[in-house]
């Protein structure tokens, strides 16, 4: 009989030891897989004026931007323009730029590189995008890959003005 | 009086030795002779290796004292430690060699033991613990760049995470991969965030990590016997010095060449810039760029990351990250089953010359691609 009772202490430690073990194993993985970055690390990243795509995703700006204003001055690489931020569907909040070309017209770019994510500066030279890190090289005019390890183009935006005379800016 | 002294000082060791117990495994020390073939230096790298990792405790002890691990204030406070504090710079520059100089001998120490065959049976856990290592060492250089928060150290974490997220892809490793990348970032891209995670491990985890794996190396070193390892190389010609206890005499040598290896960090930390001489392409004015506060919206015309991930970058330029990813991957695995392939008695390098030639060609490969990308 007393064997029996041992035994069967003896399996339930374990299980309790098990289920504990599983319990706090669900519980570590649940604290290690949540990364999203808090809203409000967003807010620095945050502008004065909310501008919307016309799906009505938020895109974050970091100055205003209306169209009138449009193209002032935040030079990147050789390029002044205004820098927008703008969520792909991964989640990655990236950088962009609205410039005025050499007709007048205003274009909207990303200018976070498709290759591995450094940030790509205008070279004024060719009138092309180049990326520092590996040496890709994007076309001025419609962002796809010319040179380089780049496997995809340089996502565009068109821009609209909206009744407040607010810019939208739309995925191409 | 003085007698008094005296026999206080005299009855120390009898002391000491009540309480720790030590006498029989010095004994057995001062009783073990070590042969003539192995008091070559280069039986020495792992020693030398595990020297430069304690000088980077130490010089990162005294600069986690001062650094602020938040976006806001890192770079100011990495500024603050290294031009306001007494020998802040010292510290800092000493840190930066130690890392060079532990990549230099973990190297050379592999290749060692890959050219003399010593991770033959029955010394294969040994050499996996040292892949282990290899990659903890990796991964905290890794993350340790991120933390002044400078244009070099924030593009390196966006590339490197890239890196390990470029398999995104494929079937079965994509998800793995991008899980992966985004628990290394703490989020989508290298944010705030992404500094808390780097600290802790930098800080914390991996230390704690290399630590463990350190002792258990050296004590499997001490398991197998080092005699035992056949000769490899021509030993010295004989003389009255070819048998040296392995206590006092042998241990002191590595221990007065250990402190020569920190010796010559801290001189180059105290006299030269530590990453000017890896960087000879680039100008004084694009250096001091990499080191400007991070700009997400701005990538430095001249970006590079340390000269030890150089060798990667450079192959990153040259094929698609996926490719890149394969071939490190195949590496690494290539490495963990070597002690399992090689399966010959003879340790001798003559004997394994496909294992030799091979070891040999990554590191030619390895050496090219880094002095490639060093050149610019």
């Amino acid at each position: 009989m007393t064997e029996t009772r041992r035994d069967f202490l003896r399996l339930a430690a374990w299980g309790l030891l098990a289920a504990g073990a599983v319990g706090a194993g669900a519980a570590a993985v649940n604290l290690l897989r949540s990364t999203a970055p808090p809203e409000r690390f967003l807010e620095r990243w945050k502008g004065d004026v909310p501008v919307r795509d016309a799906d009505g995703h938020l895109v974050l700006t970091s100055t205003k931007l209306s169209l009138p204003e449009v193209d002032s001055k935040a030079p990147l690489g050789g390029a002044t323009g205004l820098i927008f931020l703008w969520r792909n569907d991964r989640g990655e909040v990236l950088p962009g730029i609205v410039v005025r070309d050499s007709g007048g017209e205003r274009r909207a770019t990303s200018i976070r590189c498709t290759h591995l994510s450094c940030t790509v500066g205008w070279r004024d030279s060719d009138g092309k995008w180049a990326c520092p890190c590996h040496n890709g090289v994007y076309s001025g005019v419609d962002g796809r890959v010319e040179e380089g390890p780049p496997p995809k183009p340089l996502q565009q935006f068109s821009l609209r003005e909206d009744d407040q005379g607010l810019a939208v800016l739309e995925l191409r | 009086m003085a007698a008094d002294v005296r026999g206080w000082i005299l009855g120390l060791p009898g002391w000491l030795e009540h309480r720790l117990g030590l006498r029989p495994l010095l004994r057995e020390l001062r009783e073990t002779n070590v042969p003539a073939h192995l008091q070559n230096p280069v039986y020495y790298l792992g020693a030398l290796a595990l020297a430069a990792f304690l000088t980077l405790v130490v010089t990162g002890v005294l600069l986690a004292l001062h650094y602020v691990p938040s976006a806001e204030h890192a770079w100011d406070s990495v500024q603050y430690l290294t031009y306001q504090v007494p020998l802040g710079g010292f510290v800092r520059n000493t840190h930066r060699w130690a890392s060079s100089l532990l990549v230099i001998a973990i190297v050379l120490h592999m290749l060692r033991v890959v050219i003399g065959g010593a991770y033959k049976k029955p010394r294969e856990g040994t050499w996996l613990v040292g892949v282990l290592l290899l990659i903890a060492m990796a991964t905290a250089a890794f993350t340790g760049s991120l933390l002044p928060w400078s244009q070099r150290g924030f593009y390196g974490a966006g590339v490197g995470a890239g890196f390990v997220g470029s398999a995104g892809n494929l079937p079965v490793i994509g998800p793995i991969a991008e899980a992966l990348r985004v628990g290394l970032l703490g989020g989508p891209e290298v944010g705030p965030w992404t500094l808390s995670r780097f600290y802790t491990l930098h800080v914390v985890l991996l230390p704690l990590l290399i630590g463990g794996l350190i002792a258990l190396h050296v004590f499997l070193v001490k398991q197998h016997d080092r005699r035992t390892l056949k000769p490899v190389l021509r030993p010295r010609k004989p003389s009255r010095r070819d048998l040296k206890p392995l206590w006092p005499t042998h241990l002191v040598e590595v221990l007065a060449m250990m402190l020569a290896f920190v010796a010559l960090i801290a001189l180059l930390g105290a006299a030269v810039d530590p990453t000017r001489p890896f960087e000879p392409g680039l100008s004084d004015n694009d250096a001091a760029l990499l080191d400007q506060p991070a700009d997400p919206f701005r990538t430095p015309g001249e970006i590079r990351p340390e000269w030890y991930f150089m060798g990667l970058d450079q192959l990153l330029k040259l094929v698609p990250p996926w490719a890149a990813l394969t071939v490190v991957s195949l590496l690494l695995f290539g490495l963990v089953a070597l002690p399992f392939v090689d399966r010959g008695e003879d340790p001798h390098p003559r004997k394994r010359l496909p294992f030799v030639a091979a070891a040999g060609l990554v590191l030619v490969a390895w050496v090219v691609l880094t002095v490639m990308g060093v050149m610019g």
